[in-house]
């Protein structure tokens, strides 16, 4: 069975040596990839009190508060990195090529930078604390704090993604579209969000998975407290000192949820990759 | 054809180091010195730094590798197979677990002594006493229930609960005035040192540490609201130096060592003897009195 895979895409050049290798490889990556999820996996179906903690209170919260501010974070997202990422694609000035070049640093920084980062900014002593509370408003341990760090890990992933996707869209299509009374926004609705659809996508997918596995910049910029600011990940964090069944429920769960969020996103593009009718 | 050897001969050494390694048979550089590895309490990591320097100093031969965390963390750590020396948590709700699973290889002692204060940013007047913890819109930061540091801090709130000088209600008041958490003692006081916290409930180590000189105002809590912190120290059954391990732990309470923890703000313990009785429900509860430093 393993021998008909290797030769199913036997279609180019000869791999010659190349081709034990690459099966080497591919056992050790599949082994070393795969067997840290089986153990977990195991470990948690052998962990008294498992089911138990799929439904104690600590997992339900943490469940909750992630779903909820992921999809917050994502619809900002979503709404800011959207015309963003077209202007990036679209226009050409040094200014931008400047900011270009920033906008994936926060992929790159280490998510407890980013936590202390957001402090500097954001904090009470922060260069916006003085602004912000005479403003009444008080950002530091809130559900907002979360939603912020997400967003701020989270969004290059989705810009980038899209950035690429509207630069792979013809403009002479959207020229014809215009030529023929199609309004700039029904052009960019009904072809160029159509055309950019997989990247679009995909890098949504991907912003989504960052900003539910959030957790250095969370930690430092939110705190730690059930109900209010403690996601999925600090509730594993938390419970993996006290109780090793919550903490392996939890990890369960959002390994479910990513594993799920992949899966959808490759049938998504399955059908996406179909050619429209 | 050389580059070819080249590369094989790189990835050979750099494979090698990296098995030998995790062995952690030898200090980079200084092939002739056994690595003893200490796991400590996150409170301890200024006082730690100075003893396993002068440990060092005196046993020439021994590179001290010391790591600092959340007590709970480390025991958790050792519990799934961390290989270390020494284990010196805050409280003995951390030891005792390592003991019952037959991890340690001698009986554990008290070696220091500690307690809660409550710390206040020194350039903010919202907390000015310990009633001020109850007020409405105050931010307060303490360690998680796991934490030792935690433990102490809702014992603390419990006596202060059950004293006539506070009005009833005043634990869950300030409890509900809480907004993060920590997991380890040294986030609390960072919180509040950045003034992201109108207060937190720290040890009086962390309030006179040097990095937070002028930070930090401390709000002393009365001694008897207070439980002595009580810190112990073992030699773990897995050591890889088990003759070194003895001989640092019994530095750590001799009168050099006492001396260089008092520096940093320790006192020496009330009793060097730890609860011999198996971890109970009751001990995490009640103090033994016996163990109490103010009686």
């Amino acid at each position: 069975m393993p021998i008909r895979w290797f030769r199913q895409r036997d279609s180019g050049p000869t791999l010659g040596l190349l081709a034990p290798a690459g099966l080497a490889a591919t056992v050790i990556y599949v082994l070393f990839i795969g067997l840290p999820i089986v153990a977990l996996l195991v470990r948690a179906g052998q962990q008294d009190g498992f089911v138990a903690g799929l439904t104690g209170p600590l997992v339900l919260q943490a469940l909750r508060l992630s779903l909820i501010t992921s999809a917050i974070s994502m619809i900002i997202v979503v709404l800011i990195g959207t015309p963003f990422a077209l202007l990036l694609a679209r226009r050409n000035s040094p200014a931008l090529r400047i900011i270009d070049a920033f906008v994936e640093l926060p992929i790159v920084l280490p998510p407890v930078v980013a936590g202390v980062a957001m402090l500097m900014a954001f904090g009470r002593s922060g260069l916006l604390g003085p602004a912000l509370s005479s403003a009444g408003i008080s950002l530091p341990f809130t559900t907002g704090a979360v939603v912020l760090a997400q967003i701020f890990v989270a969004a290059p992933f989705y810009v980038r993604a899209a950035r690429i996707g509207f630069a792979g869209v013809d403009v002479s299509y959207e020229d014809v579209s215009q030529t023929l009374g199609v309004s700039p926004w029904a052009t960019f609705r009904r072809l160029t969000i159509p055309l950019a659809w997989p990247s679009l996508l995909t890098g949504l997918t991907l912003a989504w998975a960052r900003a539910i596995s959030e957790f250095g910049a969370t930690i430092m910029f939110a705190g730690n407290l059930t109900g209010r600011t403690q996601t999925m990940p600090l509730a594993i964090m938390t419970a993996l000192e006290s109780s090793l069944g919550a903490a392996l429920a939890l990890s369960v769960l959002l390994l479910a949820m990513s594993a799920l969020a992949l899966a959808l996103l490759s049938a998504a593009l399955g059908r996406a990759a179909k050619p429209a009718p | 054809m050389f580059a070819r050897y080249f590369l094989s001969a790189i990835a050979a050494i750099s494979i090698a180091g990296l098995f030998g390694g995790c062995a952690g048979a030898a200090a980079p550089g200084a092939p002739d010195t056994d690595t003893l590895t200490v796991f400590a309490a996150a409170s301890l990591a200024a006082s730690f730094a100075e003893l396993s320097d002068a440990f060092e100093a005196q046993h020439p031969t021994v590179n001290v590798a010391a790591h600092f965390a959340g007590s709970q963390t480390l025991r958790t750590q050792l519990e799934q197979g961390a290989s270390a020396d020494v284990f010196a948590p805050a409280d003995w709700q951390q030891m005792a677990p390592l003991r019952d699973a037959g991890l340690l290889a001698d009986t554990p002692v008290y070696f220091v002594a500690n307690r809660i204060t409550v710390v206040a940013p020194a350039h903010s007047d919202a907390v000015q006493s310990l009633s001020d913890l109850a007020k409405a819109d105050v931010k307060i930061a303490i360690a998680a229930a796991e934490v030792p540091a935690g433990a102490y801090t809702r014992r603390s709130l419990e006596l202060m609960a059950a004293d006539a000088e506070f009005p009833p209600g005043f634990a869950a008041a300030v409890l509900a005035n809480v907004v993060t958490n920590e997991t380890s003692v040294r986030g609390v006081a960072q919180k509040v040192s950045l003034g992201e916290v109108d207060a937190g409930f720290v040890y009086e180590t962390d309030a006179a540490a040097p990095q937070h000189a002028g930070r930090l105002r401390a709000i002393a809590v009365p001694l008897h609201l207070t439980e002595a912190a009580q810190y112990p120290i073992a030699t773990l059954a897995g050591a890889a130096q088990p003759a070194h391990a003895a001989k640092f732990v019994e530095f750590a309470l001799s009168d050099d060592g006492l001396a260089i923890l008092r520096k940093h703000g320790f006192a020496p313990p009330a009793n060097i003897a730890c609860p011999c009785g198996s971890m109970t429900p009751d001990d995490s509860t009640a103090p033994t009195p016996a163990l109490r430093r103010d009686g």
